[in-house]
């Protein structure tokens, strides 16, 4: 609910329009001891419609316009406040309602549940600590940034030797057994 | 001193927090020593509460009773229509297959709720006698509301709004055996039936 902080300024404009428009048409000759229009300027043609015809218009717009028809656009707004069965309807309704998922599977590697179109996330989070590891010896090796080799890196664990295929690639070493998932070429 | 010589409801009273009748179980002058502080632990809720009842020993004749396991959290921090949604998907299904789906979904009580599906079959296991932790199924899921707190929310040009901030409690029942089938869609041939039978069992009023 928003609170409205300041006062109702759109009625009072409106009020104050209707008075200046009914001075404007010379309809309060007594303000002024009986000059009839001084508004105008001076060099303008006067305006040959009676002014007869404007009091019955000021009249009538006179009471109108504190009724605000002119200067608000409507907007849309609810007419009836809406019942519990008719909310019930719209938020319980089978297409709101959460489907159940049927691409659910079991991980042939750790037996874990996962999604058939994604990596089993276990899997996936052991991949990715064991490769932080051989990140970070990968840059105690490099000491720095920009120095890596431009050379392919291998990666050997335990009881490995490099192999005559191995010969100018970068070699890491790894102080642990190889895990089955990593497969050697 | 002689503020602990009175009984143990005064006691109660003054000290509500300390519990003196526990400090004095060696010297054996208070053998009350179950009795529980009001304040230290507030309401006990009634679906808390459903977990104690005991049933007498069943006859050899009588049909198995399955084991019934109540299990709540409170003042989850989330919409009780929100997560309505999640407890109107388990709703029927199977303990493990109710597991999969919330692991899956994307919702904030996603996880809330396998938090305590999975604290509610393992007190089935350890105090319910529940003997294979997969043959349990979801009977009922329920939310309710939480206790909301309002608060201002700031807009432009020093206009304000209240908000209010909802927490929710979320209620399950687990009872042990399969799920149940579920029901057959109402056709038409069955609303037929059901109309002609509610004609037939008219009859005359006030007649002789």
């Amino acid at each position: 609910v928003l609170m409205l902080v300041r006062s109702q300024l759109p009625r009072l404009r409106a009020l104050l329009q209707c008075y200046w428009g009914r001075l404007e048409r010379g309809l309060w000759p007594g303000v002024f001891g009986g000059q009839s229009p001084p508004w105008g300027p001076a060099l303008a043609v006067q305006d040959p419609a009676p002014v007869p015809q404007g009091i019955n218009d000021a009249g009538k717009s006179c009471a109108e316009v504190p009724s605000l028809l002119e200067s608000i656009v409507w907007m849309a707004a609810p007419k009836q406040r809406r019942t519990i069965e008719v909310n019930r309807c719209r938020r319980r309704h089978p297409s709101k309602l959460i489907e159940m998922k049927r691409n659910i599977d079991v991980c042939p590697e750790c037996g874990n549940l996962k999604q058939k179109h994604v990596l089993c996330g276990y899997c996936y989070a052991k991949v990715k600590e064991e490769t932080g590891l051989i990140r970070i010896e990968i840059h105690k090796k490099e000491g720095g940034p920009f120095n890596a080799p431009a050379v392919e890196t291998v990666v050997l664990y335990e009881g490995e030797k490099p192999t005559e295929k191995d010969e100018g690639k970068q070699i890491i070493e790894r102080a642990r057994k190889r895990p089955s998932w990593f497969v050697q070429n | 001193s002689s503020l602990f010589l009175s009984g143990a409801a005064w006691a109660r009273g003054v000290f509500g927090w300390a519990r003196p009748e526990r400090w004095l179980v060696s010297g054996g002058l208070f053998p009350l020593s179950c009795i529980h502080t009001s304040s230290s632990l507030q309401k006990i809720g009634k679906w808390e509460k459903k977990n104690r009842i005991v049933y007498p020993p069943q006859l050899p004749g009588e049909p198995r009773r399955p084991a019934e396991i109540y299990h709540c959290r409170r003042e989850i921090k989330y919409s009780k229509d929100k997560m309505w949604y999640l407890a109107k998907l388990i709703k029927g299904m199977s303990i493990d297959q109710a597991l999969a789906q919330l692991e899956f979904s994307d919702k904030k009580g996603a996880k809330v709720i396998k938090e305590v599906l999975l604290e509610a079959q393992e007190m089935a296991v350890r105090k319910h006698n529940v003997e294979f932790k997969s043959n349990l199924h979801i009977a009922e899921s329920l939310t309710g509301r939480g206790r909301y707190v309002k608060r201002m929310r700031c807009h432009g040009k020093g206009m304000f709004g209240m908000m209010k901030i909802s927490r929710c409690h979320y209620f399950v029942k687990l009872v042990e055996g399969p799920p149940p089938p579920p029901e057959p869609p109402r056709t038409g041939f069955d609303q037929a039936k059901e109309y002609v039978q509610q004609l037939r069992n008219r009859t005359l009023v006030h007649t002789l």
